[in-house]
């Protein structure tokens, strides 16, 4: 395969999100969780999104699957997914029960999440867990389902599946769990994997098992993967691109070259800097002044602005940068470096 | 499994041992015996007692003897005859010291088909309620669930069947007394008499079903909403599986086991009957028996009923525990 038909290859995207919007209408306002999110993930692309707890994250990976909780709702934005056949299907607009994308969850796009302890049923066996989403897109022969369960386990790297298919979570840890879950996610061999930080909750040594085995799943099965965690140092490891975000928003976007070794946004600058390097002695560890603050009815005004140490007074705390391509495929939203503003309606 | 349930039927036996003695005692605590106050009360009629049969009572029962004779010759009457003693009442005129094993046997089927209709119209109504209030939480038919639910609930039972029996007699002039009507109350059973039952037998089962209908609801709305927002529903979801059958496959299922665990208390509840809705209504069950037993000091009937709800208990907390290990792996008595 020569250069341009890799990169013709490689540019091809899997799922193309657009403006999206998710809002929770609580008893204290709206809650904009996802503020006018974009990013286009590739075919066999490693994706990653990074931000601190309560930036979004996840109700953007719930978005991709239709599963936002009550009472969040999409207000706007689309998610183009791309078939297999070229064809593509706007996920936004599917009745989030329907058949349509229910062919779509599980089959072609799957999702590990962030606490293996509770996301297996506790009175079902593995096995039988397993063979549920197998049996509904793959095969209705439950032997066959039986076959590639088994197959997946082992794939895994879960010794002894024979015996392990039969038993229940509670006889599993939390590194097998995840492992299982994975399995799950797997077993339909899907073409976009969301990985919900599914490190979070493992022992340092099994973190470093389960990254292992989604970067190695990623190359065997071809497939794009959406890896949401707050780790910089899991972003530098496997992921191809990155997407910061902050309070609802994407505030950086790029390669993950261009992110860690140039950073424009002072957010990501201050993420850089307040994690701890081997090798260097500092007498304190860098942190981010304030907190994040609730995204309930917030001025408009650059979301970091309170914490942010080169803030300019007068523009930065009155209106919203754009997000603007500052770079070839680098882009910001900060009026340092572009003074271009969103129209907030 | 069967091994669990071997070793649990073998703890049973020494608790059964034990419940009788307590029930024994119970017999034994009021002052006098049993054949003093039978004499006592032939003699206030003025009747002359047979001393050969005052012989062979006290004969039969070890009266005199020390209470662990008197323990053991009652277990051995029991065990071998299933004699549990002689009632000394009379209740109306028919149970003039009968045996207290006929006095529940006699009572015993009106008792469970009242309380066996109920349980079912409980779980029927209850089940598809609690389901539907947990996955529409907050709306219209949530809160009216919750509204005459609490209302079945803080209805006393006694009060709710006087108010049914006067708005059926004020309908349709038929008066409720009794699961029969007067003309089949002593007749064997018939076609007719079934249908007859039927004419009667809703207005205990309404009674007792609202009350229960009501905590049924709660207990499986609380359930079921802990369970929706667990993870593991959101990863059966993710799977692409339709709402209905993970409903059913997930939370419904793990709900329920909470529920399965009270199960056993459905058999002494069975026996026991509701004594005060029983009296209202004039039915025949057990728990009038019981009830007046006690107030009388009819020792040997009192003592016998308890024997046997506690025995019942025993043998639902078995059920409830053998049902809960082979529904839930996670549970395990070993």
């Amino acid at each position: 395969m020569d250069g341009s038909a890799e990169a013709r290859k490689r540019a091809q995207s899997i799922i193309d999100v657009d403006n999206l919007s998710v809002h929770f209408h609580v008893d204290e306002g709206t809650l904009k969780a996802v503020d006018r999110v974009s990013f286009t993930i590739a075919e066999r692309q490693m994706f990653g999104l990074i931000g601190e707890s309560g930036c979004g994250k996840t109700v953007t990976a719930q978005s991709l699957m239709r599963l936002v909780p009550k009472p969040g709702q999409i207000v706007g934005g689309s998610i183009n997914f791309f078939g297999e056949q070229g064809g593509k299907t706007d996920l936004v607009q599917l009745d989030k029960s329907g058949s349509e994308i229910r062919a779509i969850r599980g089959n072609e796009i799957a999702m590990v999440f962030q606490e293996p302890m509770s996301s297996l049923s506790p009175i079902h066996s593995i096995g039988n867990q397993l063979m549920e989403a197998v049996r509904l897109h793959v095969t209705r022969n439950k032997r066959e389902a039986y076959e590639i369960a088994l197959e997946m386990l082992d794939l895994v790297g879960i010794p002894n599946p024979v015996q392990r298919m039969g038993e229940y979570p509670h006889h599993f840890s939390g590194g097998m769990r995840q492992r299982v879950m994975i399995a799950m996610a797997l077993s339909c061999r899907p073409r976009l994997l969301i990985a919900d930080e599914p490190t979070t909750a493992l022992d340092v040594t099994v973190q470093a098992q389960i990254l292992d085995l989604i970067a190695q799943s990623q190359a065997q099965f071809n497939m794009a993967v959406l890896y949401i965690t707050h780790d910089l140092g899991i972003i530098a490891e496997i992921c191809d691109k990155v997407a910061v975000m902050y309070l609802g928003q994407i505030v950086e976007h790029g390669s993950v070259r261009d992110i860690f070794h140039n950073p424009l946004h002072p957010y990501t600058r201050r993420l850089l800097a307040s994690t701890p390097r081997i090798g260097q002695r500092t007498s304190r560890l860098q942190t981010i002044e304030g907190t994040v603050p609730t995204p309930i009815d917030l001025p408009i005004a650059c979301g970091f602005c309170a914490r942010c140490p080169d803030r300019i007074d007068g523009t930065c705390d009155v209106a919203m940068p754009a997000l603007v391509e500052i770079e070839d495929n680098h882009f910001v939203r900060c009026f340092l470096h572009d003074e271009r503003q969103e129209v907030v309606l | 499994m069967l091994h669990i349930i071997v070793r649990r039927i073998f703890i049973l036996i020494p608790m059964l041992v034990l419940l009788s003695m307590i029930s024994f005692i119970i017999i034994q605590l009021p002052p006098g015996d049993y054949l003093s106050s039978y004499v006592m009360r032939l003699e206030s009629q003025g009747l002359v007692v047979d001393e050969a049969e005052i012989q062979r009572l006290e004969q039969r029962y070890g009266l005199g003897q020390p209470l662990t004779t008197q323990y053991f010759r009652w277990m051995r009457n029991f065990i071998v005859n299933g004699d549990l003693g002689r009632s000394f009442g009379s209740y109306g005129s028919s149970y003039d010291n009968k045996p207290v094993s006929d006095i529940i046997m006699e009572r015993l089927p009106a008792t469970m088909i009242i309380s066996i209709v109920s349980t079912i119209v409980v779980w029927a109504i209850a089940i598809p309620i609690g389901i539907y209030s947990a996955t529409h939480q907050y709306s219209l038919m949530d809160y009216l669930s919750i509204f005459i639910g609490f209302i079945g609930l803080a209805i006393p039972n006694f009060l709710f069947a006087i108010i049914i029996m006067w708005i059926v007699f004020a309908q349709t002039g038929h008066a409720v007394t009794g699961l029969f009507s007067l003309e089949f109350r002593h007749a064997p059973w018939s076609f007719a008499k079934v249908i007859d039952m039927l004419k009667n037998v809703w207005v205990p089962v309404l009674v007792l079903a609202t009350a229960g209908t009501a905590g049924l609801i709660r207990v499986m709305r609380a359930n079921l909403l802990d369970e929706l927002n667990k993870q593991y529903v959101v990863t059966a979801r993710a799977k692409g599986l339709s709402e209905r059958r993970l409903l059913w496959k997930y939370p419904v299922r793990i709900a329920f086991n909470p529920i399965f665990s009270t199960i056993g208390w459905l058999l002494p509840a069975m026996v026991g009957g509701e004594a005060l809705v029983s009296i209202i209504l004039n039915l025949q069950t057990i728990g009038p028996v019981l009830l007046t037993a006690v107030l009388r000091q009819d020792m040997y009937l009192a003592g016998s009923i308890i024997m046997i709800l506690s025995t019942l208990t025993l043998i639902g907390t078995l059920i409830s525990d053998i049902a809960l290990v082979w529904l839930d792996p996670r549970i395990r008595y070993d």
